[in-house]
């Protein structure tokens, strides 16, 4: 409307600098205003209130942009309503350790999320990647559609295809774009590197090796650890240049990966240098392990090994690159059988740090469960993640069990192993909750324990409870232990 | 009048969902203790009866002696009411909440031989005679009295005529401004600030026109957008046609001469309102939005008539913290009698004389409601009886929400299968929610329309109530 355009230039400016024409306005609205009267400014005013309340009820709908693709339809159920209530009380207070295990529940119950709750799903999961996986199972189709609706959530619709269905095409993971490595940041780089060194390992490598010293220091880190990897003999020579990397760091990477492959140069080195320095003697009728002292001091100065070490860290230093099979071989002993003999002259504790660092190195599962039973809490978490999970919950509940454990040692413990938790744990649990002294220091294990352990045992918890005083401290925090397994087991229950 | 007697109330229809229950909560953590409480563990001597409708039970806390509750589910105008012997002061208290939770899991006997026990017919018997006596106390002031009556009648005259008399002075000055600036031109307005505007509007306020002062107090806002001179002549025009009806309100028909008078902010007693005419339907509950504005939370309740397909607007005001009325939950309707405010076209409304206790919601069935071509026209029709409209609600039966392209024009849409469209504005329900809820299928919305657009309110298929089978699918087919 062209004369709504003049009467707003004419506002602007004043109609005591500019005069109102309001016969220019379009049909019928000039026969309206022909009958307006007074003067500019009652004119002005008048005309602009006919005008706006024409133009506002006058609005047609603009042919608008394509609506979006529909999504597919859903074949699985939503869930029911006091789940989705629990779903938006876990999102809100938050909590994502119990939102994970809700939206396990709801896959495993082939329920999904409802379509109202998915932008506050999609929101967690774009800000805690470890949530998206099981954000997008338990969202179905519509949460990967909606994500693909959105810039910030778009990264989110690869994961988790549906599930309940057969899946679409031969090999669900897509060909890595050789783009991603060529011009991409270093995140893509990585994902790339990681994506083809698992369908070709000496691609991966060869792309690497090109492009090797280019890149920062970090970058360097991130992109020799996917080699782990599928690594071969084949890597050996890579790993070698990669070792005298100019820094530290990388260059013992590179040293570890090669401690992986007992048949490189260094390992062979390594495990020469060690056998000469550590041996296994026979005194009055038991065994014993030996540290040689003028050998090691020997050993240290001709190695060409570049870092400057002696005694006991230079010892520890060669245990950690000596591949573990040296010792399994030489002395003919099990790892166990191995950390059960006497150790000679205080040398114990670095004869451990040194396998615990090459059980970590080499992810050794044997001689990492061997070596949990003396780990302490910093390295404890290192070794159960060697340990494949099936094992870890038996071996944490025998160490469980094993007598008085650090507090922080049980928690560390007891966070490695993802939950469900099987019963020789959960009946292990129950067994150390009441058997402890209680101390506010098992507070935080009470925490994580009420979180995990599974609602079945609700009942042995609420007996712990009753034995207690129940304004006591611990009664107290049992209590609220017994509170949250509850809140878990209405949770499990409202999902059906 | 006002308050229903429970015997004047049919039986309890459906038992309530457990979201009708949670509605009730004043706090999301209200709700959430309520969860906790509604196991059958601290329940004793529960029962519920179809007539009169409540509920009742003892529930042990931390203290020696349990807490008595009960509800009566009939209650009055506001909602169901409820009796707690707990020391909180919310209402209703966890112990309410949850016992309603329980019996609306069906973990509490409901039988026709249970008589409620003493302490609840005390407290129902205590609760009639109170209404009763409140209805004859009010009946005897009319009647017993009728010179009083007509005192004070011509008492309510005189300050009626006090009150145009102000406001029409407060409007003459308004004009003189309104006309002051558009000779001396708009420009630079935006940089005048908050302060003339306040001037104004607290000149309005004297003036006993508060609907006047709240437009001029939101100008402010509209100086800091793109294209304000447009925006702010709309406005200014608007103002100036207000003050020009109010000049001639005696002449004006009365529907839009009472239009005029809200506009201005004359103040319309609930009373007056109820002893109106009334229009009985089964009123379906579509959305409920709750907004701060000015120290005070307002409540919006969408209804629609089930057999009229009239749409109504019921308003309530807290202070924050305070619960609101919480007598209508989404995806319940209930037979009532609603009484319109006196407007052209009517919308907002109270709530009369209930007729049954809350039920479902039937299903809205798309084919029966209109599209956006007709959700325009009805608009339009609102616009020519009431120019000063900034919103109002319709159904759409198969509104399909566009999300911004990922271009530089980052704008939401709402369209229909024709590939007609109007702007989608955000404020109402969440964007990506209706997203979410529609997969890029037409489904049924309320929204209210704007002179921006369409401001989206509530998607009723996805009303918690409205399915109590399955979850909320909120996709209609």
């Amino acid at each position: 409307m062209t004369g709504w355009g003049d009467l707003v230039t004419a506002a602007m400016l004043g109609t005591y600098r500019r005069a109102v024409d309001v016969a220019a306005l379009p049909a019928p609205l000039d026969r309206a205003a022909a009958q307006l009267n007074g003067d500019a400014e009652e004119v002005l005013l008048s005309a602009a209130a006919l005008l706006t309340t024409a133009r506002r009820a006058g609005v047609t709908p603009s042919p608008g942009p394509p609506p979006p693709q529909p999504a597919p339809e859903d074949a699985l159920p939503v869930v029911p309503h006091g789940a989705a209530a629990r779903l938006n009380d876990l999102l809100t207070k938050p909590d994502w350790e119990l939102l994970e295990q809700w939206l396990h529940a709801c896959v495993s119950r082939g329920r999904r999320i409802p379509p109202a709750a998915l932008p506050l799903c999609l929101d967690v999961a774009a800000r805690h990647g470890d949530l998206a996986p099981a954000v997008m199972r338990a969202g179905g189709h519509r949460a990967a559609w909606l994500a693909a609706n959105r810039a910030d959530w778009s990264s989110l619709a690869s994961h988790g295809a549906a599930r309940a269905e057969p899946p679409q095409g031969e090999s669900t993971q897509a060909v890595p774009a050789r783009d991603d490595w060529a011009f991409g940041g270093p995140d893509q780089r990585r994902a790339w590197l990681d994506a083809t060194r698992r369908r070709d390992p000496a691609t991966a490598r060869r792309a690497l090796e090109e492009d090797w010293g280019r890149q920062t220091k970090a970058e360097r880190l991130a992109l020799l650890e996917v080699l782990a990897e599928g690594l071969g003999p084949e890597d050996e020579d890579f790993l070698e240049r990669a070792r005298r990397d100019r820094s530290h760091e990388v260059s013992m990477l590179a040293l570890g990966l090669l401690s992986c492959l007992p048949r490189s140069r260094m390992s062979r080195q390594y495990a020469a240098m060690s056998s000469a320095v550590l041996r296994r003697e026979r005194r009055r009728q038991t065994d014993r392990l030996e540290v040689d002292v003028a050998a090691l001091t020997a050993v240290l100065k001709q190695s060409d090994i570049d870092v400057r070490l002696h005694g006991a860290h230079g010892l520890e230093h060669l245990l950690e690159f000596t591949p573990l099979q040296t010792w399994i071989e030489e002395w003919r002993a099990t790892p166990g059988e191995i950390l059960e003999l006497p150790v000679a002259d205080g040398w114990a504790a670095t004869l451990h740090a040194g396998w615990t660092k090459a059980a970590v190195r080499q992810r050794d599962a044997a001689w990492a469960a061997a070596l949990l039973a003396g780990a302490d809490a910093g390295w404890l978490i290192a070794l159960l993640d060697v340990i494949p999970e099936a094992q870890r919950a038996g071996l944490v509940g025998s160490r469980l069990r094993g007598g008085a454990i650090d507090p922080t040692v049980v928690v560390a413990m007891l966070q490695s192993c993802p939950p469900p938790w099987p019963r020789g744990l959960s009946d292990a649990v129950v067994d150390w909750l009441a058997a402890i002294e209680r101390s506010p220091r098992d507070r935080g294990a009470l925490l994580l324990i009420a979180r995990r352990l599974p609602v079945e045992y609700t009942g042995a918890m609420a007996r712990l409870r009753a034995q207690q005083d129940r304004l006591s401290p611990w009664g107290w925090a049992l209590g609220d232990a017994l509170s949250t397994m509850a809140y878990r087991r209405d949770m499990l229950e409202e999902l059906g | 009048m006002l308050s229903v007697s429970p015997s004047m109330v049919g039986p309890v229809g459906d038992r309530w969902t457990a979201e009708q229950v949670l509605g009730l909560a004043p706090a999301e953590s209200a709700a959430a203790a309520a969860r906790r409480l509604a196991s059958p563990a601290p329940w004793s001597g529960t029962g519920a009866t179809a007539q009169p409708p409540v509920v009742w039970g003892s529930c042990q806390g931390s203290g020696a002696t349990p807490y008595q509750t009960a509800v009566d589910l009939a209650g009055d105008v506001t909602g169901p009411a409820f009796r707690c012997s707990c020391p909180s002061r919310r209402i209703p208290c966890k112990h309410a909440l949850g016992l309603l939770l329980l019996w609306s899991d069906g973990r509490v006997e409901e039988a026709e031989q249970t008589r409620p026990p003493e302490w609840v017919s005390a407290w129902l018997t205590e609760r009639s005679s109170r209404a009763e006596r409140a209805a004859q106390r009010a009946a005897r002031t009319a009647e017993a009295d009728p010179a009083a009556a007509e005192r004070s009648a011509a008492g309510a005259e005189q300050r009626r005529q006090q009150r145009v008399s102000r406001a029409t002075a407060g409007l003459d000055e308004l004009d003189t401004w309104l006309r002051d600036q558009v000779r001396a031109g708009l420009a630079g307005t935006d940089r005048t600030g908050y302060a003339a505007f306040e001037a104004v509007a607290a000149r309005m306020v004297d003036a006993q026109a508060p609907g006047v002062a709240g437009v001029l107090r939101r100008l402010p806002a509209v100086l800091v957008t793109e294209g304000w001179p447009e925006r702010l002549l709309e406005e200014y025009a608007l103002l100036h046609l207000l003050v020009v009806a109010h000049r001639n309100l005696d002449r004006l028909p009365e529907g839009l001469a009472a239009t005029v008078r809200s506009r201005v902010g004359y103040p319309t007693a609930k009373d007056d309102v109820l002893a109106g005419p009334a229009i009985r339907d089964r009123w379906a509950v579509l959305g409920l939005r709750d907004t701060a504005e000015d120290r005070l939370t307002v409540r919006r309740i969408w209804l629609r008539g089930e057999r009229t397909g009239e749409l109504a607007l019921v308003l309530s005001f807290a202070p924050p913290g305070q619960p609101l009325d919480s007598s209508l939950v989404p995806g319940t309707a209930v037979e009532a009698d609603l009484h319109f405010y006196p407007a052209t076209p009517p919308l907002r409304a109270l709530v009369g004389v209930r007729h049954s206790a809350v039920g479902r919601a039937a299903q809205l069935d798309p084919a029966q409601l209109g599209g956006l071509e007709a959700a325009l026209g009805i608009w339009a029709t609102a616009l020519a009886a009431d120019p000063w409209t900034t919103a109002w609600p319709v159904l759409i039966a198969d509104a399909v929400p566009v999300p911004p392209e990922t271009g530089p024009d980052q704008r939401w849409w709402l369209g229909d299968p024709s590939g007609a469209a109007v702007p989608l504005l955000a404020g109402g329900l969440d964007r990506w929610q209706l997203l979410a809820l529609s997969g890029g299928h037409p489904l049924v919305l309320l929204g209210e329309l704007t002179p921006g657009g369409l401001r989206p309110v509530a998607v009723p298929a996805a009303m918690p109530a409205s399915d109590p089978a399955e979850g909320p699918e909120g996709v209609s087919p």
